[in-house]
């Protein structure tokens, strides 16, 4: 799947690490979509998580995709502005992506480009900031 | 004019005790009051308000093991049908609206039982940015259970205080709107 990946994406993968079972990689987020798109065709067809990681030092967002056939994962991490940052959306490839998003832009304030409803999900309408991010805590 | 003898513990001797019997007759006094007492604490219906694992010991309180039905505490799905409210869990700032109007569609007179450490003052999630630091800011509670999560025990025990303090009240000077003022309050 790796030999496959950096065939086709060659640069975009900017680092790829397989441990276990599990294929890490980072990738620019403007080969997100397509990344997403090639692993789907390629059984990786059940997105189980969608999260965002605020180290200190960067904000990332990582999506945990998984082949139920194969019983292998894809994790596929992101490098986002901390704020104002945004990323394409992948509900055009997985619908299951609309609120895992919508949490993300809730808590991080990571905004996610053709995405279709892109409100608050946890906090109240109203809120301001975004509570998960380092500088917020 | 004698009065009956009380065997208080018993739910059938509670009732004598309040009656007087008049002498030559079929006629029993008592006061209004405490025909309505009775009958208001005999069948609290709490509205179910489950949103945490607090939720989890009040099934527990009404299923078999500990049966709430023994209090005449019978658990309703429809606020309209219910006089007592049971908040078992952690109330966010998003749930807090929806608690209250649910608190409001109850009818009167009604009473709100605070279940657990996160009901009562936030719990674990102490100065967090979005759980509401106990639910007495939002309605009046009347009976705060303390725990986390409270056994069914500590429930009961709310309940029978709930009940013992219901049995205080008068229609001639009735409480506030949803609860009797706080200098009344019980702690179980």
């Amino acid at each position: 799947m790796l030999a496959a990946l950096q065939a086709r994406f060659g640069e975009a993968i900017e680092a790829a690490e397989q441990v276990g079972r599990e294929l890490r990689l980072r990738v620019v987020p403007t080969s997100l979509v397509a990344v997403c798109r090639f692993c789907k065709a390629k059984g990786f067809s059940y997105p189980a998580d969608i999260t965002a990681v605020d180290t200190g030092r960067e904000l990332r967002v990582v999506h945990r995709l998984v082949s139920l056939k194969a019983n292998q994962q894809i994790v596929i991490s992101v490098a986002v502005r901390r704020s104002g940052g945004s990323l394409p959306s992948l509900c055009g490839v997985y619908a299951g992506a609309e609120w895992p998003e919508r949490e993300i832009y809730d808590l991080f304030g990571v905004r996610f480009e053709g995405h279709p409803d892109l409100r608050r999900i946890l906090l109240t309408d109203d809120w301001q900031g975004h509570p998960l991010l380092k500088q917020s805590t | 004019m004698g009065v009956m003898k009380r065997a208080a513990d018993q739910p059938a001797g509670r009732l004598a005790s309040i009656l007087c019997r008049v002498p030559g007759g079929g006629i029993a006094v008592t006061s209004i009051d405490r025909v309505l007492n009775w009958a208001r604490a005999s069948s609290l219906w709490p509205l179910t308000y489950g949103l945490g694992c607090c939720a989890v010991e009040m099934m527990c309180a009404t299923a078999s093991r500990y049966d709430l039905d023994r209090f005449g505490v019978m658990t309703r799905a429809s606020p309209r049908q219910a006089d007592l409210m049971i908040v078992t869990g952690t109330v966010t700032k998003k749930m807090a609206p929806v608690l209250r109007q649910l608190y409001d569609q109850m009818p009167e007179p009604k009473y709100v039982l605070a279940l657990g450490g996160c009901a009562c003052a936030g719990g674990p999630f102490h100065d967090s940015y979005f759980v509401v630091q106990g639910v007495d800011q939002i309605v009046p509670v009347d009976v705060y259970v303390a725990g986390c999560p409270p056994r069914p025990e500590a429930l009961i025990d709310g309940l029978l205080r709930l009940q013992k303090k219901i049995g205080g009240e008068s229609a001639a000077a009735p409480s506030a709107p949803g609860g009797l003022p706080s200098t009344r309050r019980e702690t179980a």
